[in-house]
This record gives C-alpha cells, structure tokens and sequence, in this order.
C-alpha cells in the first residue's frame, strides 16, 4: 500500500513539472484527484483492508492527497499569472455595448410640458380624436355658418363627424362629466386638413389646459402661463398677450415668448419681431359654461392650448416638421 | 388686408411712427404680420381675426387709434355736388327675401365718362393691394376701402326694366360673374337681378353682362346690408372669396349703408364726371336698431384681476364710439358697426384689449385641486416607453391618416373609418393597425443604409363602431419591429441575426418590467406572420401576437432580410396590470439545484413539459430553466434532449436530499406517462 502511494507520487512529480496547457494541468488534477481518479481509487482499497491496518496508510494517503492539491493549486497559480503576463489587456479597445433605444422627440417635449403642469397640480385627461362637430365646434360657441369655422381646415368622416382640429372638445367633456373646480390638461392628436409641407403636417399634437374654479382672473392666466414659459425656456424669457380671436374663449390672447435664439432682438427665426407666437389662451366664454351646465356667474376659469410639434421644433432648433413622422433613424438617435 | 399709413393718417391724428404703430395695433388684437415702404408711404399687412368686420377698413383702423390716443376719427363729410332731377321714377327696387337682405338702397349717376383713374386713386389702391379698373369701379372699390362698405356699380342701361329684384336663385340657375366664369348657384344663393335675369350674386361677385364698361353713360350704385350667414354659405360653397364677401360675411353695418353710398356718388362724379341724381332708393323695411347691454365694473376686474374704476371703463368704451348711459351699472349702446359685441363678457374684453393685456398683472401664485385619481393610463405609457427603449428599441410616430393598399397589406381586414375630403388617396383612411406604418419606417431606414432597425409605436388605431355611437373605437395599440443583428457588431465576435426566440426573450423581459405574469403563448395564425407565429394571453383576454413577417408581405414594402413583429393590446394589458404589489419574503434557506435531462419526440413542446414539471414541482420548486436543447448522434432520430435546470427551495428550512429526490421521482413518472419522457444518461 505504502509503496503504491510513493509510486503515484513519483509519476505525479514527473507529470506536474512540464505541462503546456491548462487543459493538461486539469487532466493531472482529474487523474489524481477527480472522482475516479487515483486517490479516490486509493481510498477504496484501503477501505476493503481490515480497520487495524488503515491506519498508517490512511496517514501517508492524507498526506499525498494534501501535497498533491497544494502542488496543483501552485501551478494553476504560476499558470494563471503567465497566462495574463502573455496577452496584455488592451483597455482602448471599445466597451461591448447593447442596442439601446430612445423616446420620440415630441414625446419627450410632450412629456417635459406635462410634468411643468402635474407639478401646478394639473390632472391629465384625454378624449377621442374622432369627434363629433358638437363637440368640436358648436359647444366650443363656433357660430354656424361663419368664418370663424374656416380658421381650422377639417377633415370630415361623415356628417356632423370629424377629426378634431383642436383638443379643446375634451374641456367640454370633462367639465361635462365634473363639477368644478376643474384642472386638466388635455394632450392629444389633432388634424388640419392642409397641404403638407415643412412647416404644417396635417397633424400635430397639443396641450391644452383648463382651470376653472370661484374667482379665476386673467391675471391668473398671465402667471400661470409665465410660470410655464419660464420653466420651459428658462427663467430670462419674456411674455406677451396681445388681444386675439377664438370662440370659446372671451377675452382671448395669443401668446408670444420673446425669441429663444436671438434673445427678442430679431432674427430669421422670429422673422425679426423678436418675439415667438408659441400658444392661445384665454378665460372661458360664459357660453362655454352655458353648454355644460355650469353657471358663469358663479365661476369663472382660464383656458390654453399649444402645440407641442412647434415648440419641439423651437426648442430642437428643427425647421422642418415631417422630421418628426419621417422617423430615420439618425435623426431619432439624437435626442 | 393691407392698410396705407397716410390714407389713416387722413381720418386721425397721431404722432406714432410706422413701427411703432404697427407695434400698437398688434398689441390691440390687429395684428400687424408686415410693415412695407411704398413711395412715401408705408403699407401694413394686417391678419385680422374673422369677429372684427367693423376694422376692415382704414376708417375702422382709425377708430382703434382714435381710442388708444383718446380721440374721434373725422369722416369725410360728404358735400352733395351737382344733383338734378329725381331717381325715383328712374329705378324700382323689390326685396322678395327680407330676411336675407334687411336693407338695399341704390343711387344713380347720369352721364360719366369712364376711363383710367386719376393717379393719386390709382397709387393708392395698388399701394393696398388692388387693381384699378375704371374711375366707376375704382370710386367704390375706394369707398369700401375707407368705411368697409362694399359697393357695387352696374352699368344702369343694362338693367332690364330698370328693376331691381332681390331673390333666391332658383335651383339649378346658372349665372356668369365678371371673372367670366359660370356659376352653377343653389336655392340658397341670394341674387341681384333685373326685370328678366340675375345682375350679380349678392354680397359676392357681380356679372358680366351689367359691368361698368368703356361704353357705360349711366351707373347705377348698390349700397346694401345682406345677412352675414347666407354670404358666407355662398361664398363657400362656390368656394369664390371676395373683397365684397370677405366683409358681408363677417357683418358689415347696416346703418353706415347710406354714408358709404353717397360718398361713393360724390367721389364717381369727382371722377368720371356726370351728375348725381337727386334722391336715394333705400329699401330698409325693418330697422336695426343698435342694441344694450349691462356692464359691471365689478364684474370687469372680477374676471380680470384689474382694478379700474367705472370712470376709466366708461371713457375706454366711449372711445371706441359706444354710447353710455349710466344707472345703477353702465348701459353700454352698441354701435351696429360692432356686430360681434352682444354681451358683457364681449364689453369686458374690449375694456382689456384697450386698456392693455400687459397692464393686467400677472398672479404668481394660484389655488390648486390637490385631489386627481392615479392616473395609470399615463403611468403605463411612460413605463412601456422606458421600458423598450431600455430594451433597444427606438420610439417613432407615424401618421394615422394612411391609405386603403397600405391597410390591406396586413391582416387587419376589418373596416376602416374614411375620411370624406381628403387631401390624397394616400392619406384617406385611418389607421386600423400600426403596423403598416413600422414596416414603412423599416423599409425608409434601409433605404437610407440603415441594418439594424429595432421601431416600437405607442398609439391609437381607429375602428368603426359596433354599437350606434356615432364615434369609432380608439383602442390604443403598441406595436414594434425588429431586424438586423442581435446585438451590435463589435470586436468580441461576430453577432447573428436577431431570432424569433430573442424577441421572444425581449416580449418577457418586457412583461417581467410592467409586472404582468399569468400570461401564456400559444400558437397564433395570422396571415402577415409566418407560421411559427405565437399569441399572448391570459385567461380571458388576448393581449397580442408577435413573430416573423411574411416574406410577400416585406416584399411589398420593398424590405429585405426578415422582419421580427410583435403586436400589443395596450388596453387590455393596461386592465390587466396589478400596481399594488404585496411582498413576497425573500429565501432565507439555501436552494437545492437538480438538472434534468429529458429525451422526448420532436412534436413534444417545451411547454407543456416545462407546465408538467412546475405543477408536480410542488411548492418547493422555486424556477425552471431550459439550458440545454440537443439534437444528435447521442439520442435517437426524431427525439430531442431537453435539459432543465430546476431549483428547490422552501421558506421554512434547509431542503432534505430525500424530499427532493421524491418529487423528481414523481416528476420523471409523469414524463414519462404523459410525454413519454426518457431520463437521458
């Protein structure tokens, strides 16, 4: 038994002095220590010896198991250390990526516009886009028959049905289906039956605001709308109200920022008015309230609409809007 | 509409420069697009709002001054030249639709010479932007121009009868306007016409045959009030926009009928020589009379958030020429030159527009609603968008407006929604499916030298609707499309194209993200998408579909190399998501790992093995993995060699060895009753 254990010393000291790969070093290591291997088959004969003759055995086995692992251990060690001097890491080789997407431009101007808004406590509400022309136009105080009809090119899908040509129609929904005080925001497609070109596509995407609720002024508006301006483009930018027309609204604004690119002095951008007309607004008309069943003398509330499209494209420096339902790719990566 | 500087100049006094006015009128709600020097003068672009008739001419523009500065405009007061005889006898006039034309009143100029303008006339109206014609046509178009009056001359000795009736045309009447086109006129269409035939189209365009010509010795002037309504009806549906109906249909003053015309008579026999006939035919069988309404000073700085007093509100008002008698509020007449005031919200806005929107100032502060109900229709949108974009793909948006090829190319073969006037066939329909829109990025991109193109789409497709609401349905679909390479090329190794089991593996990393389990795939048939194409469902509902596209279908868009799809039902997945999430504990006992390897027939599924497994599992088994699918010499033909890694582990304490040998006993004798399973050595 004795002699067998030096005998498997001996050829594991003549085969751990030279290997070539780690695929030998962990062929000796199995040969001698794996499961089937010498040792183990060792350790099973001097199982079958009577237990009074174990003793001596088992000690010098015990010894060459340990000598054995150590050796390995030491080698794979050696080995490793070799291995790694041998082929040096180039570290400006380029990190191993994975494909990685992104938000849609709009989306995320849509989205920076509603979160200035959730954080004035403003709630999201949403309608369809197909609308009735109650909703879109008569509830709204369009008169029939008057050119104020035609200031939004519509497309019809039957009589009396449309593609809405603003968001303002859920205002009247929602305020149809609560009691104020009411504060929304409403983002959501809307079609223009128009030529498409780089600065209309015959769709686009608002947002549009109401506030209604006991003693709403237009100096609230103003603030509110400043407010928005200012977190939007930076605290330096400046507003303008100037008196406008839009039936659901009595008196109605529309609304410029002084020019983000030449800072209000004039340049292409503005067409060198230094000023950007960005959005509509105005306190609701009492006939708006008439059609929903509040009363307008005991309330009174605000209402806004902008388009995100024309404000992505400000913000973007992009000047022409099919960019963004083009979708290529490097244009998409960018944002 | 464009405005002359020196012509205001005539009607106002003002010290502004042309900047500054145009400044000026902007901030008043005429907003001025263009300032340009012509000559000594200068021309302003006005892009007037469609309620604001009475600022269609230089006489209303001044008017705006007048109240910014505090003062009235001076009309031309109108001298009577020349007058002889009496028009009466001359011409008869016959309103047979009252309602549609409250006033028509007409005078008569004998013996003019027509020819060319003089220059001043002539500069003036091509400074504004119209053509002249004749010292006849050019005398009204100048008096519409200053009080914004249309007018119209006809050449008197072609009136048939030396009768004027107003009526509706008679359905299917055709009637040549002086632009010498035929116009096919409804019964809705208001005509001016002699004893025998139609003269022109009220309010829009006159004919050829009565128009003032070289040879006219006689003209004959309409000065009218037509109702608004019926102008625009016609204006439109004979898709024909005129000086004359771009100001009837907005509401031009019925009272300022009589000023305008005398003036144009003065200013014709100024002119085009001849002499004036006394006497003015003024058919007006029911008065206008200028209406009244209440106005509250409390009320003003109520909505406004102004502090003015009645004083200032009175003396803005009567700047702008209405009348004010005071009670216990103000009674504010309102002129009928202001069709558009009829309320005192309407009062309210003319004091803000005057006393300057910039003036109000602006509250920095505001009362919020601080209840709103969790809106996770948002959240969801949110979380899917950072969800696949973390997962590689890139967000687009495409147009709902797409044609009926498009739509048929895939399978969604259920009605469209049409749209009635469109602008191309290309953009008739809505959309039914997102999908033709993906695969049209895809095919753009590759055409742009782009391989790898991994697109998702979060929007609304329309159907029609199955119940009697006259609105479709607008559910709310997310649908992607992948192609080129797993993963982006580098120096590690070469990637292979993306597979049906990655984007397998991505839709479950994606419903691993949104917290949606309980789901199952099964096989799905759906004619864009190959064979091996899977549905998503739970019990009850059908959450979407995704595979290979179909080769004819690709080929259509002109795409190469496959297509991966996926399909998504967002609403039915939005009702489906649990955002209450109760903690489960985390294992504190180590797990028990057993591999499992299984040879089975080919027609046997992952699946449904993988189901037999979890359910004698037991509640010990903690996962089931497959690492391992092996075809090949080692098991028979027709067999395939499935290798499960399974995990045990219990809550309570350290798994026995012999607990989780018996289940795996039980497990390996359900295999092999149920599929046949051969444990493969």
């Amino acid at each position: 038994m004795e002699k067998k254990i030096q005998n498997f010393k001996d050829s594991f000291n003549k085969e751990i002095v030279d290997f070539s790969s780690w695929n030998t070093l962990e062929g000796i290591r199995i040969r001698y220590l794996g499961r089937k291997g010498r040792i183990a088959d060792l350790f099973k004969q001097l199982s079958a010896l009577p237990p009074e003759k174990r003793r001596a055995p088992g000690k010098s086995l015990n010894e060459l198991k340990d000598y054995i692992q150590s050796r390995i251990s030491q080698e794979s060690n050696r080995f490793a250390v070799k291995k790694e001097k041998k082929l040096p890491l180039d570290t400006s080789l380029s990190g191993i990526r994975q494909h990685t997407g992104k938000i849609h431009p709009l989306t995320k101007i849509e989205d920076e516009i509603k979160d200035i808004f959730k954080r004035m406590g403003f709630a999201v509400a949403t309608g369809p886009e197909v609308e009735t022309e109650y909703y879109n136009f008569d509830a709204l105080n369009f008169p029939k028959d008057h050119p104020a009809r035609d200031m939004q090119d519509t497309y019809y899908i039957s009589d009396g049905v449309l593609l809405r040509t603003h968001t303002s129609p859920v205002q009247i929904r929602v305020m149809e289906s609560q009691s104020p005080p009411v504060r929304v925001i409403i983002p959501g497609r809307v079609y223009r039956n128009e030529a498409i070109s780089a600065r209309s596509y015959c769709l686009f995407h608002q947002v549009e605001g109401l506030y209604v609720d006991k003693g709403v002024t237009f100096g609230n508006l103003k603030g509110t709308l400043e407010a928005f301006a200012q977190a939007l483009f930076g605290e330096g930018v400046r507003l303008r109200f100037r008196p406008s027309y839009f039936p659901f609204t009595e008196p109605s604004a529309e609304v410029d920022i002084s020019c983000i690119l030449c800072q209000g002095r004039g340049c292409r951008v503005c067409k060198r008015t230094g000023w950007l007309e960005i959005l509509g607004a105005g306190m609701v008309d009492p006939a708006v309230f008439l059609a929903v069943g509040y009363d307008p003398e005991a309330i009174s509330g605000f209402a806004f609409g902008l388009g995100v499209d024309r404000i992505a494209m400000l913000k973007l420096g992009i000047d022409d809007i099919r960019l963004f339902f083009g979708n290529d790719l490097r244009f998409l990566e960018q944002f | 509409m464009r405005v002359s500087f020196n012509w205001l100049k005539q009607y106002v006094r003002f010290e502004f420069a042309p900047q500054d006015l145009a400044h000026r009128l902007t901030m008043l709600g005429l907003e001025v697009t263009g300032v340009q020097a012509v000559g000594d003068d200068f021309v302003f672009e006005i892009d007037l709002t469609p309620n604001r008739p009475d600022a269609m001419s230089h006489l209303g523009i001044s008017r705006e001054i007048g109240a910014l500065t505090g003062q009235r405009v001076k009309r031309p007061e109108i001298i009577p030249v020349g007058m002889s005889g009496e028009t009466a006898p001359l011409i008869t006039i016959h309103i047979e639709d009252e309602e549609d034309c409250p006033r028509y009143a007409a005078r008569l100029i004998k013996g003019v010479t027509i020819g060319p303008s003089p220059q001043w006339m002539q500069d003036r109206l091509l400074a504004v932007g119209m053509r002249p014609i004749n010292n006849a046509v050019d005398a009204t178009n100048y008096v519409m121009l200053e009080t914004g009056q249309p007018l119209h001359p006809f050449d008197y000795n072609r009136i048939a009868g030396s009768k004027i009736v107003v009526r509706r045309a008679h359905p299917g009447e055709v009637f040549v306007t002086l632009d010498g086109q035929a116009r096919n006129l409804d019964s809705e269409t208001l005509l001016i016409c002699d004893n025998q035939k139609p003269i022109a189209i009220a309010g829009v365009m006159g004919g050829l045959d009565s128009e003032v010509s070289a040879e006219t010795k006689d003209v004959l002037i309409e000065s009218a009030f037509f109702n608004p309504k019926n102008i625009h009806r016609t204006s439109k549906n004979l898709a024909l926009s005129t000086e004359a109906s771009q100001r009837f249909e907005r509401g031009t003053d019925p009272n300022g009928v009589i000023y305008a015309l005398n003036r144009a008579a003065e200013l014709m026999e100024e002119l085009a020589g001849g002499e004036v006939v006394q006497g003015t035919i003024d058919k007006y069988p029911k008065r206008i009379e200028p209406i009244r309404v209440n106005l509250r000073a409390a009320r003003v700085n109520q909505l406004l958030g102004s502090y003015l007093s009645e004083g200032e509100i009175g003396e803005i008002l009567q700047n702008l020429e209405f009348k004010i008698e005071k009670s216990n509020n103000l009674v504010v007449e309102i002129p009928t030159f202001r069709p558009d005031i009829l309320r005192e919200v309407d009062l309210i806005e003319e004091v803000a527009r005057i006393y300057g929107y910039d003036r109000i100032e602006s509250e920095r502060t505001s009362q919020i609603v601080l209840f709103h109900k969790p809106d996770h229709r948002e959240r969801l949108s949110w979380l899917v968008r950072e969800v696949l974009t973390g997962l590689g793909l890139f967000e687009v948006v495409t147009n709902s407006l797409t044609d009926e090829e498009a739509r048929g190319m895939v399978s969604d073969f259920s009605p469209a929604v049409t749209i009635k006037n469109p602008q191309s066939r290309l953009m008739s329909h809505l959309r039914t499916s997102l999908v033709p829109g993906l695969l049209r990025v895809i095919a753009r991109n590759q055409h742009r030298q782009q391989e790898d193109i991994r697109i998702f789409e979060l929007g609304r497709v329309f159907h029609p609707s199955e119940n009697s609401s006259p609105l479709p349905q607008e559910p709310t679909h997310l649908s992607g499309a992948l192609t080129g390479l797993s993963s982006p090329r580098s120096w590690v190794g070469k990637s292979g194209i993306i597979s049906f089991f990655h984007l397998k593996g991505l839709l479950e990393e994606f419903f691993f993200k949104i917290l949606l389990d309980n789901y199952h795939f099964f096989s799905y048939d759906i004619s864009e998408l190959d064979d091996r194409a899977l549905g998503i469902k739970t019990d009850s509902r059908l959450l979407g579909y995704f595979g290979h596209v179909q080769r004819r279908v690709l080929d259509r868009f002109d795409i190469e190399g496959d297509v991966l799809l996926f399909n998504l039902y967002f609403d039915e997945i939005l009702g489906l998501i649990k955002w209450d999430r109760v903690y489960r504990p985390v294992p504190q006992y180590p797990f028990v790992p057993r591999d499992l390897s299984l040879v089975v027939a080919e027609k046997v599924s992952a699946e449904d093995l993988t189901g037999l497994i979890k359910e004698k599992g037991g509640a010990y088994l903690r996962s089931v993995q497959i690492v391992d699918l092996y075809r090949g010499e080692q098991i028979p033909r027709n067999k395939k060699g499935l290798t499960f890694s399974l995990k045990f582990q219990s809550q309570d304490g350290t798994l026995d060895d012999q607990v989780v040998n018996q289940i795996i006993e039980d497990i390996l004798t359900d295999c092999r009753t149920s599929f046949n399973a051969q444990l493969r050595e």
